[in-house]
């Protein structure tokens, strides 16, 4: 977690030092919404999983700087395991991910377009009913760009839509560590914005 | 009554229950097959981790666990492959259930299963054979003690024997009773060895007899040391 928070200070320090005569602005938004994700390839959360998947985020926007912005957020999703020869005997995967963010905005009158980049941490917690069967941790980026509607002053509807990667820990045989490693996914967000 | 305080919050903190480590994958292999050496499909193997009861006489019980962690199935090959989070502490031992009680063969279990058997993460338990139940026979042995000066050490029963449950590592109270009623394939013969020390000359003594198995359901065989 230290090394996240480390990263996107120098990140959005490079961000500060590089434009002269701008000013950061404290600009908090807050974001909650339902996410839906599909894991694809050759990997566990993919194959060994139900899919889709759906949770949901929470995003705080901190501050801005022109129109680049950061802030963190956190996402919970919970999947079914399905293959249980590979992966063991276990009812469901729940997804804990905390990430630090920068996004950039572009505004035209109600809509909002924003790219944004996500780098964090994220842990897979396996249960069986209240048993907890190991928990696998590991780092996630993600790109994705939201199409945000002004519905009032102060509220926004926004759809997201990216692509993650996740890198987890893991000391297996040669033949199941990729499967075990890494995955990818698609996800799709839908919320509002306050 | 500080310490008996601290006793008891030291009692209520310790974790019992069996603990995982999620980011280490161990992997079990094997391979099923009937008396004819024909591959076994579709057949369920199970995979369990167990831990025994912990109790402090009058001040603490903690129930034993067995947690079904692993499920598989034979492919036409007889193969199976079952991949789980390792067990890393309060656990007794890794039980491998091959096949129940409810079908034509007969039950078969590898116990006494350790984290510390897997190199690099695998254990291949190699070719398990299942026997016909119907050409299955119950031999007995009963060991004759007709000189008090010896001690019987063990008792090894050569042959086609359907173990119904094999010892992957033997317990530390494992004796020579545990091999004296075994269910062997009929119309072969058994080979059976045994060693017994004598203590008036300090010696050991190994004897091999052979058994004929006609197609009886039930053997008993003596012998004497």
């Amino acid at each position: 977690m230290k090394k996240i928070l480390i990263f996107f200070i120098v990140l959005f320090a490079q961000v500060l030092f590089a434009q002269k005569n701008k000013k950061l602005t404290f600009n908090p938004k807050f974001e909650m919404g339902f996410q839906t994700y599909f894991f694809f390839g050759d990997n566990y959360l993919s194959k060994g999983h139900t899919n889709p998947a759906i949770g949901a985020e929470l995003n705080l926007q901190i501050i801005s700087f022109n129109n680049i912005n950061a802030g963190f957020g956190v996402k919970k999703t919970t999947l079914k395991v399905e293959d249980i020869e590979i992966g063991g005997n276990i009812d469901k995967s729940n997804l804990n991910s905390f990430q630090g963010f920068i996004s950039y905005s572009l505004k035209s009158k109600k809509l909002e377009f924003i790219p944004q980049f996500a780098y964090g941490g994220i842990e897979n917690r396996q249960k069986m009913g209240s048993k907890l069967y190991g928990v696998q941790k590991g780092n996630l980026f993600e790109l994705s760009v939201s199409l945000n509607y002004q519905l009032d002053k102060n509220l926004q509807s926004y759809i997201r839509i990216g692509t993650t990667k996740y890198v987890f820990n893991i000391n297996t045989t040669p033949e199941f560590t990729s499967y075990f490693k890494n995955s990818n996914g698609i996800n799709i967000s839908i919320g509002i914005r306050i | 009554m500080k310490y008996l305080l601290l006793f008891f919050l030291l009692m209520i903190s310790l974790s019992c229950e069996i603990e995982y480590d999620g980011e280490t994958k161990i992997v079990l292999k094997g391979k099923i097959t009937n008396q004819n050496n024909e591959s076994i499909a579709n057949q369920t193997i199970k995979l369990y981790v167990t831990r025994d009861a912990t109790y402090v006489p009058f001040l603490f019980y903690y129930p034993s666990e067995t947690n079904l962690i692993g499920i598989a199935k034979t492919n036409n090959l007889g193969n199976f492959t079952i991949v789980i989070p390792k067990p890393t502490s309060n656990y007794n031992e890794i039980i491998l259930d091959i096949n129940e009680d409810s079908n034509d063969f007969n039950s078969k279990k590898i116990v006494n299963i350790k984290t510390t058997d897997f190199n690099s993460y695998e254990l291949n338990l190699n070719t398990t054979k299942l026997y016909y139940k119907a050409d299955l026979c119950r031999l007995k042995i009963t060991p004759n003690n007709v000189n008090p000066g010896n001690e019987l050490l063990s008792i090894n029963i050569e042959g086609e024997v359907a173990n119904e449950i094999s010892y992957f590592n033997l317990p530390e109270e494992y004796g020579y009773y545990y091999e004296t009623q075994k269910n062997v394939l009929k119309n072969q013969t058994i080979q059976l060895v045994y060693k017994y020390k004598n203590y008036g000359t300090n010696t050991i003594i190994s004897n091999q007899v052979s058994i004929p198995i006609d197609n009886s359901n039930m053997i008993e065989y003596t012998f004497n040391y």
